[in-house]
């Protein structure tokens, strides 16, 4: 049996009406406590605030990436129309 | 070439505000303590009428109504009411329906207070009673409109997923 329900019966033999809600109570406040510090509004909008900011830093990099394969790409173009015009 | 994210991480996330209670926000740690009273005096009366054979809860100070039922009926009753109330303040949030709970323990608070300020007024020692019934029936008053805007939010928030 678990230990919440054998902790419930003890105090509902030893204080009756009383003792059910007190335990109850206590049960659902340590049940809860650390699930609502993880979904208040506040911890949603700090998860939500740390993956926009690894997206932005993931963006940059795709976009230096991308800059040097343009500017890779540029000089080989013009290294090629340099060469076109000699041989003509 | 790379692909590029055609729209934010924020946007995919669903930030559900709804289910958490805006007026817990606002008057959380009044409503907490008000219901930690009830519940401490309804465990009060309810020790009181186990400990004693004779009523507590007379008819000259009570009324008829109150006093044709037993203290412990009472003294449950109210100590369910904050009960329910206390762990809808406990959930907020967690269930979506949790201003239910403190809905319902409201409203049972409303519907006991009521018959105490009944029982109170028609008593001929009821003077006492009639008063503090009356307080605590506006305070509980107020804490059934905030607790309607909670569960109305809850409401609107479920339909439009």
């Amino acid at each position: 049996m678990p230990t919440e329900v054998t902790a419930l019966e003890y105090l509902v033999e030893k204080y009756g009406l009383p003792g059910l809600v007190i335990g109850l109570l206590t049960f659902l406040l340590i049940k809860f406590a650390s699930a609502r510090k993880a979904e208040t509004p506040e911890a949603q909008m700090a998860a939500a605030l740390t993956g926009v900011t690894a997206e932005l830093s993931e963006f940059r990099k795709e976009i230096a990436e991308q800059r040097t394969e343009m500017t890779d790409r540029f000089a080989r173009l013009e290294t090629e129309v340099k060469n076109m015009k000699e041989r003509k | 070439m790379g692909h590029l994210a055609p729209h934010s991480r924020a946007q995919d996330m669903k930030l559900s505000f709804a289910p958490w209670s805006q007026n817990l926000r606002k008057h959380g740690d009044s409503q907490t303590q008000v219901q930690i009273a009830f519940l401490l005096m309804g465990i009060a009366f309810w020790v009181m009428a186990k400990s004693t054979d004779e009523p507590i809860m007379s008819s000259r100070a009570y009324g008829d109504l109150i006093g044709s039922y037993t203290a412990e009926l009472w003294a449950a009753s109210v100590m369910l009411a904050s009960a329910v109330y206390l762990a809808g303040i406990i959930i907020n949030g967690i269930w979506r329906g949790s201003a239910i709970l403190r809905l319902i323990g409201a409203l049972w608070h409303v519907i006991t207070l009521s018959l105490f300020a009944w029982g109170g007024f028609h008593a001929p020692e009821g003077k006492h009673l009639f008063a503090w019934s009356a307080v605590a029936l506006f305070l509980h008053g107020r804490f059934l409109i905030w607790n309607l805007g909670d569960f109305a939010r809850a409401i609107r928030v479920r339909d439009a997923d």
